[in-house]
C-alpha cells in the first residue's frame, strides 16, 4: 500500500471517529432515559364483523368482542407524565 | 536578589490582574452549562409530550373502533327488532336494553372528547401531573366504562329476543 492511500484511510478513520464523537455528544441526553416504547395495539380486531342481522350472528360478534385492553396506554402516558413535565 | 523580588512581584501582578478575568470565565463556564441543562431538560419534556400525544392518539383509535364496532351491532339488533315487531313479538325488553346501549354509547363519545380537550390542557398545565389524573378518571370512568356497559346492554337485548 503507498503512503498516500495510507494517510487517506487514516483520515477517513480520523473523520469517521469526529463524527461518531459528535453524534453521540449529540445524543446522550435520550440515552439512559426511561422512555416507553409504544405498543401499537390493533383495531382490526373491531373492524371484521359480520353485517347479518340474525340473532345467532350478532350474538357471536358480541361474544368476540375483547374491551379488555382499552385502556392499555393508559399506564405508559401516566409513567411519562410522572417522569418530569413538570419539572 | 532585587531581580527575583522584581520576578515575584511581576508574578503577584499578573495573577491579581488576571483574577477578574478568571472569574469572568468561570461564571460564564457555569451559566452556560446550565443553560445547557436547562435546554436539556426542555427537549426531554418536548420528547415526553410527543411520546404522550402518540400513546393517546393510538388509544383513542381504538376506542374509536370499539364504539364504531358497538354502533354497527346495534344497527343489526335494531333491524331484528324491526322484523321481529313485524312478526307481532314482543321486543320490549329488548328495545329498552339497545336505548341503554345507544345513551351509553353517546355518553362514550362525548367523555372521550372531553379526554381529548383534558389532555391538550394537562400537557399545557402547569401541574400537568394533577391535570392528568382528572383526564383519566373521566376515560376510565366516562369511556371504557360506559364501552363495556353499553356492551353489557346490547347482550341483554340480544338474549330477550331469543
Amino acid at each position: 500500500m503507498d503512503h498516500n492511500k495510507k494517510i487517506i484511510i487514516i483520515i477517513a478513520v480520523i473523520v469517521l471517529g469526529l463524527a461518531a464523537v459528535w453524534f453521540a455528544s449529540k445524543n446522550w441526553d435520550m440515552s439512559g432515559l426511561d422512555v416507553t416504547l409504544l405498543q401499537y395495539t390493533s383495531i382490526g380486531e373491531f373492524e371484521n364483523m359480520s353485517t347479518s342481522d340474525e340473532i345467532a350472528a350478532i350474538e357471536q360478534d358480541l361474544n368476540n368482542t375483547d374491551f379488555s385492553d382499552l385502556g392499555a396506554e393508559l399506564n405508559s402516558i401516566e409513567k411519562e407524565f410522572n417522569s418530569g413535565l413538570a419539572e | 536578589m532585587i531581580k527575583k523580588i522584581m520576578l515575584y512581584i511581576a508574578i503577584a501582578v499578573f495573577l491579581i490582574s488576571a483574577a477578574p478575568v478568571l472569574a469572568r470565565t468561570t461564571t460564564n463556564a457555569t451559566s452556560t452549562r446550565l443553560e445547557k441543562m436547562q435546554e436539556r431538560r426542555e427537549r426531554l419534556a418536548e420528547y415526553r409530550i410527543r411520546n404522550i400525544r402518540r400513546f393517546f392518539g393510538n388509544m383513542s383509535r381504538r376506542i374509536e373502533a370499539a364504539i364504531r364496532r358497538l354502533e354497527r351491532l346495534a344497527e343489526r339488533i335494531e333491524s331484528r327488532i324491526e322484523k321481529m315487531k313485524e312478526e307481532g313479538k314482543d321486543v320490549s325488553v329488548a328495545e329498552t336494553e339497545l336505548a341503554e346501549a345507544r345513551v351509553k354509547i353517546n355518553e362514550a363519545i362525548s367523555a372521550l372528547e372531553d379526554a381529548k380537550a383534558g389532555l391538550k390542557a394537562a400537557l399545557a398545565s402547569d401541574t400537568p401531573k394533577e391535570a392528568f389524573v382528572k383526564v383519566r378518571e373521566g376515560l376510565v370512568k366516562g369511556v371504557i366504562e360506559k364501552i363495556k356497559a353499553a356492551h353489557q346492554a346490547l347482550v341483554e337485548a340480544i338474549r330477550a329476543l331469543e
